[in-house]
């Protein structure tokens, strides 16, 4: 059944990249797929066959979703909700290091800033990296906090994001950035004391 | 029919679909895939559980039970079906002399 399971695995990759049904669902169908497949198998069809009658069986993604969706009508807006979560997760590390910043970095600056002798010892780039924390400090946290509800109400979700090893690499990535910014913004600050 | 088939002990999709098509004799043939959003309505109707377990065969399937509330579920749909039944034989009678 080498090449029955392997069409099966490339449509339930295919089925997943879509985002229409839950990995549950989807490997619910997938395991009766293989069980059909098996017995057309069994029957005489070659596994080419077997996939292409399982499939049509299987019914078009699209309706499946439709018919998922009639059953369980909350279920489109708690999958929203879950991965507008995971979402906003992979964020944590960035938004703990801009509340760093903002608490106990960004004051040192802003108060030297104002002073134009060590404005001119902060000079352009770090004039530009306080004014840059600045606003992230006051713009950037509630634009992120609108985009996460912009995305979750809108945007179809990915089945990217219902995997965890993504919000994960998500967060190592924003956490790094924020980490590299944060170390940026200390140095500054020591250099203005 | 599906919680008819589910008041005889626990099964999977797979088989009721095989279930029924045999049961019907090939003459109620489903999309397959269309019974499944019917089983997740049944569950969250309460009428139904599920869980995924690994069979004798080796194969990972979700199999379904039918819960307290889904027997007297089907106890109320046999009764309407019945009564449905009488009715509809009572009023063909006559037709079917006629014939």
């Amino acid at each position: 059944m080498h090449v029955l399971n392997r069409e099966i695995d490339r449509w339930r990759a295919a089925f997943e990249r879509t985002g229409l049904c839950s990995r549950d669902e989807i490997e619910e169908l997938a395991s009766h797929f293989r069980e059909e497949g098996e017995a057309l198998v069994s029957l005489g069809l070659s596994e080419e066959e077997a996939f292409a009658v399982g499939r049509m069986r299987i019914g078009d993604p699209g309706e499946l979703q439709a018919e998922y969706v009639a059953a369980d009508r909350g279920w489109p807006w708690r999958r929203r909700l879950a991965w507008t979560g995971r979402y906003a997760l992979a964020f944590v590390p960035a938004i703990l290091c801009f509340a760093l910043v903002a608490w106990k970095v960004y004051p040192v600056l802003e108060a030297r800033t104002l002073e134009l002798d060590d404005a001119h010892r902060l000079g352009a780039w770090g004039q530009a990296c306080a004014e840059w924390f600045w606003g992230v400090h006051d713009f950037g946290l509630p634009i992120l906090a609108l985009g996460l509800v912009v995305l979750g109400t809108t945007r179809k979700p990915s089945s990217r994001l219902h995997d965890w090893s993504a919000t994960a690499f998500g967060v190592v990535v924003n956490g790094s950035i924020a980490v590299t910014l944060t170390l940026v913004a200390i140095v500054l600050a020591i250099m203005v004391r | 029919m599906v919680l008819a088939i589910l008041s005889r002990g626990e099964s999977y999709g797979y088989a009721i679909v095989q279930e029924i098509r045999e049961v019907s004799d090939h003459r109620i043939v489903w999309k397959d895939g269309m019974l499944y959003p019917l089983l997740r309505r049944l569950e969250k109707q309460g009428l139904v559980e599920s869980s995924w377990r690994i069979a004798e065969s080796g194969k990972r399937r979700r199999y379904y039970r039918l819960k307290e509330d889904g027997l007297e579920a089907l106890a109320r749909q046999r009764e309407q079906w019945q009564l449905t039944n009488r009715v509809l034989t009572s009023l063909w009678e006559p037709m079917a002399c006629m014939s």
